[in-house]
């Protein structure tokens, strides 16, 4: 093999010519530029967005907060069904109380009841103090302003009293009032009796001997 | 802005689901149905209904407040968280007149979830039955039930709230109550069958 050919093309070498034909196909073309494919994907620059940040924060608060209002008003209405209304007992009417029937309902009061009870009048206790002298003589100057006064309705100022709460007996509170309490009373004292049942029952068992089944 | 939209809708629909789950677990309360007690109104000798909730209830804790009573004040320690109270008690002339089943449907509610079994007593005399079952929400009391059945006899209370059983239980007999002969023929009656039953 002669070098020179390889070196800068000068001689002839018929093994190096036929190598340079059989790879002619894989010959670098210069001349033509490459072409570009009529697909390209292109990737989207991501944006810097200021409130991306915040995004989470905003969708979780309004929904924590919506959830807390509407348990509010879950349990707002739940109050209200749970209160029933008030008894007007001057319209209530009875049903008579037999030998054979001794039926009470929660809801009617008897009319004879609560005409005795007008009838009798409770005294209610009024609380009643002595004014001082500055209380006096406010008084007694109100007491003039009133009469110098042509309008009907004189506007007059409540005295504060520290005084403590008197206590009162049962049959001195108002007809509801002693309702209200003997109602309470009544379920109380079944409630009792029933649970007292179930502690003696409970207690009587346990109070048993063990071995008296064993002879 | 759309996909803050869809992402808070998102949100939103899961919060309204747990809502509505947080609902209904609240919603199995302490309250006992009786409705379908109604028809032993006519059977029965004796009927006591007592239904305290709400203003009457309010009212009647002011009033033990205000009266001159030893007791009222222990009482009105008992019944301090209170929300409600209801007693059914039917009396019957004879034995077997009105059908088990119905008290079955009151017991029948005892056994959702929330309620947990204090005791349980059955006894062959007079076919008794006693079932006492409480509900607590988290560490308070939210209720009470008690459910005696007899062959003569039926007694339900439902409480609602926290109520300091011992402390009623020790008032039992003290309290104020106005004259109501079922309640005062319950225990002499007692006291009869278990006299009867000791001899």
């Amino acid at each position: 093999m002669k070098e020179d050919y390889l070196w800068d093309k000068s001689g002839n070498d018929p093994e190096i010519e036929k190598l340079e034909n059989a790879l002619k196909a894989f010959r670098q073309k210069d001349t033509t530029p490459p072409v570009v494919p009529a697909k390209t994907s292109t990737i989207e620059e991501k944006r810097n967005n200021p409130w991306g940040f915040f995004r989470l924060g905003f969708a979780s608060f309004a929904c924590f907060a919506l959830a807390i209002i509407s348990l509010g008003v879950f349990q707002f209405t739940q109050n209200e069904t749970q209160s029933i209304a008030k008894i007007d007992l001057k319209k209530s009417v009875i049903e008579p109380v037999t030998k054979k029937n001794d039926y009470i309902k929660q809801d009617t009061i008897s009319k004879e009841i609560f005409t005795e009870e007008k009838q009798n009048k409770p005294t209610v206790v009024k609380a009643t103090f002595k004014p001082t002298k500055k209380k006096k003589r406010k008084i007694i100057n109100r007491k003039k302003v009133a009469k110098k006064s042509t309008h009907k309705t004189a506007i007059r100022k409540k005295v504060k009293t520290n005084l403590p709460e008197q206590k009162v007996e049962i049959s001195e509170l108002t007809a509801e009032e002693k309702y209200a309490y003997n109602q309470l009373m009544k379920a109380l004292a079944i409630t009792s009796s029933k649970l007292k049942i179930v502690k003696d029952k409970v207690q009587g068992l346990d109070n048993k001997p063990v071995g008296k089944s064993l002879r | 802005m759309k996909k803050l939209i869809n992402y808070s809708f998102k949100t939103l629909l899961l919060s309204a689901f747990m809502l509505i789950s947080m609902a209904a677990v609240s919603a199995q309360d302490a309250r006992l149905n009786f409705d379908n007690l109604k028809g032993l109104e006519d059977r029965a000798r004796d009927v006591v209904e007592v239904n305290i909730d709400g203003n009457i209830l309010k009212l009647a804790k002011r009033v033990l407040l205000k009266v001159k009573d030893k007791d009222a004040k222990t009482v009105g320690e008992a019944i301090k968280g209170l929300e409600a109270i209801y007693v059914r008690v039917y009396r019957f002339e004879n034995a077997n007149e009105y059908n088990m089943a119905d008290v079955d449907i009151i017991r029948s509610q005892l056994q959702n979830p929330g309620w947990e079994k204090l005791a349980n007593v059955r006894s062959k005399k007079n076919n008794q039955k006693v079932d006492v079952y409480t509900m607590f929400s988290g560490d308070v009391m939210s209720g009470v039930a008690v459910v005696i059945s007899e062959d003569k006899s039926i007694g339900l209370v439902n409480v609602i709230g926290p109520i300091d059983i011992d402390l009623l239980v020790e008032l039992g007999g003290k309290l104020n109550i106005p004259d109501l002969d079922i309640e005062i023929g319950d225990d002499d009656e007692d006291k009869k069958r278990t006299d009867n039953d000791d001899n």
